[in-house]
């Protein structure tokens, strides 16, 4: 019987992608031991440490002291991204996130079991099945989802916490993130899916063709 | 498919077996079958044309048009 070597490639990223899939789920589990630890009993003394959604405006002048020319280059730092480290966390904000943190884990969590079957299928040669149409269906499905959420938490984020922070040094700016990288990714992936539609049906006919 | 394969007709009326002609004709059985069966969706000219030379046959005694 005829045996078809795997390429080294797959087989190291199917390997990697196990090892990765099971880091995350222990990561998760913490993290959801720690949501329904904010949401049951609250926390008191919750530091919570947050990325903003929007670049914090600074001008600071400096210099670039690199020699190129003779003449000293000035550089201005314009924009910034930075985290609010929230000393005395409010318990409600503490849920919100807790929410927040919920939601997105179990969609990457849905997305890495999705992506570990799709592996694992590939690893043991199988390429174009429609199992695997739908399994790359979902992940795109599932991307849009996180990216739909990730920008209304943005907005969220902004209009409920950043306009209503004040330090006396720095503003934040209004331009919220929209992450259009994981939006271009999932219908990236969406594309790919219909691709391997058109790679079943040529591997059907093929098949039915004596 | 409008397409009638008549490879079990011809078969009969030279009286040889499916079997007999997968061995002549160097296809292996499943997609003699498939043929025979009328699952098939497409066929190569170097198949028609072994088919052909065994069975003694036009492509039109194996290939059928029914509208």
């Amino acid at each position: 019987m005829e045996t078809t070597r795997k390429p080294r490639s797959i087989s190291l990223i199917y390997w990697f992608v196990k090892v990765t899939f099971w880091i995350y789920v222990t990561a998760s589990v913490i993290a959801m031991f720690l949501v329904v630890a904010i949401l049951l009993f609250g926390m008191e003394d919750l530091q919570l440490h947050v990325g903003t959604p929007v670049k914090i405006n600074v001008v600071e002048q400096g210099t670039l002291d690199v020699n190129l020319s003779e003449k000293l280059a000035e550089v201005k730092l314009v924009g910034l991204t930075g985290d609010v480290h929230f000393v005395n966390t409010p318990i409600e904000i503490g849920r919100i996130y807790a929410v927040f943190i919920f939601i997105i884990v179990l969609l990457f969590l849905y997305i890495f079991i999705i992506i570990k079957r799709f592996i694992t299928n590939v690893y043991n040669g199988i390429y174009f099945d429609f199992n695997n149409i739908s399994l790359l269906k979902r992940i795109s499905y599932a991307l849009i989802i996180i990216w739909l959420f990730l920008v209304f938490f943005g907005f969220f984020q902004y209009y409920f916490l950043i306009i209503n922070m004040n330090f006396e040094t720095v503003e934040f700016t209004a331009n919220v993130q929209t992450y259009p990288v994981i939006l271009l990714f999932a219908l990236f992936i969406w594309v790919l899916s219909h691709i391997f539609m058109k790679g079943c049906e040529l591997q059907e006919e093929n098949k039915l063709t004596v | 498919m409008a397409i009638i394969v008549n490879l079990d007709v011809m078969l009969a009326r030279r009286k040889m077996s499916l079997t007999e002609l997968s061995e002549k004709v160097g296809i292996t059985m499943a997609n003699l079958s498939i043929l025979k069966k009328g699952k098939a969706k497409a066929i190569r000219f170097s198949t028609l044309d072994s088919i052909c030379k065994t069975l003694d046959c036009q492509p039109a005694d194996i290939l059928e048009y029914k509208p």
